[in-house]
């Protein structure tokens, strides 16, 4: 959506036009969606964390400068409210079945890929993801999936600009070390996983 | 430039900061190097995994329709907030002024007939009566709207804005009247609202008979 066409539905919603809000909604909705599910893993509670977002986003458009992107402003609802519910499942891990959390699950590589090699490595690499703190993970995932900048990152995630850089040089090394160990004789001879960003 | 060298400049690499001299001796040295070459290759791999992977379960075909009912109720309470309300009156006793000054000049010019013999464009002149009373109409409807939301939030309405209301032949209830506040000293527009009321009859100088009057 241009940014013009975005300011003036975000300026039209302001006034309390529920159509322009409900246009901002189909915009982002995927994205958002796509991003709280990778950092919590849970369909129905990544449903309801986008539903929240959008509703506080709603409550709060006043508050929103046109200084950063809106997108900018929607993730960083969205990470905080994310880390609340990371938070809140942390502190009842006793009582949660972790053999369900944070799996990578069998199906999250099976579309790309058409080598079982290929289809392993991603399932390699998703689960190494899967591993990484919050603030690393989403880092990683606005970074890679968002091509946001590490200056945008860190206003979502609400860190310098330097830390971000820091949480995605862990996070490299973590992945790094994760898969360092696999039997891959050579990683650029592997066309599905170098070309997976145009399929 | 050796390994450990070529390691550190990584993430500037993968970030697309690496520029100028230092991109050349990383690049001399990754053609040469196996090692830096493989540990690149990975690292680029999995970036192009994160960054391409569908594997997202698809959002509900009812999902906005379900983020657009739940909005409706926080957004009436939201306008209840103290600091928020007394910003929407400020805001509201600002439109009712442009509103006020607007409705008086076009009033005002209005209020001399045009003689009879002065063949003054007529398609033109009904036109912008046309444009103004439209433009007119849409900002009192506006401002009629934004006064039931406040009124509807629980919002007190200053003793001004009813005295807007009324000349804008807005029907407001008996009991918000009697309950409006006097609220002139919070109001820092009230010194431009005190100048733009119109000045009673008793007290406007008779313009000269012969002076021409322009509309405006």
């Amino acid at each position: 959506m241009p940014r013009s066409e975005e300011s003036r539905l975000i300026a039209r919603a302001r006034r309390g036009n529920a159509e322009a809000f409900r246009q901002l909604v189909e915009a982002y909705k995927e994205r958002l969606f796509a991003f709280i599910w990778r950092m919590v893993r849970d369909h129905h509670e990544a449903e309801d964390i986008a539903q929240a977002t959008f509703v506080r986003a709603y409550e709060a458009l006043e508050s929103y400068s046109d200084r950063w992107a809106f997108s900018t402003w929607l993730f960083t609802i969205a990470y905080r409210l994310c880390v609340n519910y990371l938070r809140k499942r942390r502190a009842t891990a006793s009582e949660v079945d972790f053999g369900q959390v944070g799996d990578a699950g069998p199906d999250v590589t099976e579309v790309l890929a058409t080598t079982e090699e290929a289809r392993r490595l991603r399932g390699l690499i998703w689960a190494a993801v899967d591993e990484l703190t919050p603030a690393q993970k989403a880092a990683v995932l606005m970074f890679y999936r968002e091509g946001k900048s590490c200056e945008e990152i860190g206003r979502i995630l609400e860190i310098p600009t330097v830390t971000v850089k820091s949480h995605l040089h862990r996070a490299r090394a973590r992945l790094r070390e994760a898969l360092q160990s696999e039997l891959v004789e050579d990683w650029t001879a592997i066309p599905l996983l170098r070309d997976a960003r145009t399929a | 430039m050796n390994c450990a060298e070529c390691e550190e400049l990584f993430d500037a690499y993968l970030e697309g900061q690496l520029g100028g001299s230092l991109r050349l001796e990383f690049d001399a040295h990754r053609v040469r190097c196996r090692r830096c070459q493989q540990t690149l290759a990975m690292l680029e791999a999995i970036g192009n995994v994160i960054a391409a992977d569908p594997q997202v379960p698809e959002l509900p075909a009812d999902f906005t329709a379900r983020v657009m009912s739940e909005i409706e109720r926080p957004r009436r309470l939201s306008v209840a907030r103290p600091r928020v309300r007394l910003v929407a009156l400020v805001s509201l006793q600002a439109a009712a002024v442009i509103a006020f000054a607007w409705l008086w000049q076009a009033h005002s010019a209005r209020s001399p007939a045009p003689p009879p013999s002065t063949p003054v464009a007529p398609v033109v002149a009904t036109a912008q009566d046309e444009m103004r009373a439209r433009a007119m109409e849409l900002l009192v409807e506006r401002f009629e709207d934004r006064l039931w939301e406040m009124h509807a939030a629980g919002a007190k309405i200053t003793s001004d804005l009813a005295s807007v209301a009324r000349y804008l032949n807005i029907m407001i209830p008996e009991d918000v009247v009697r309950e409006s506040v006097k609220m002139a000293g919070l109001n820092p527009l009230q010194a431009l609202w005190d100048s733009l009321l119109p000045t009673p009859p008793d007290e406007v100088e008779p313009a000269p008979a012969d002076q021409e009057v322009h509309s405006i």
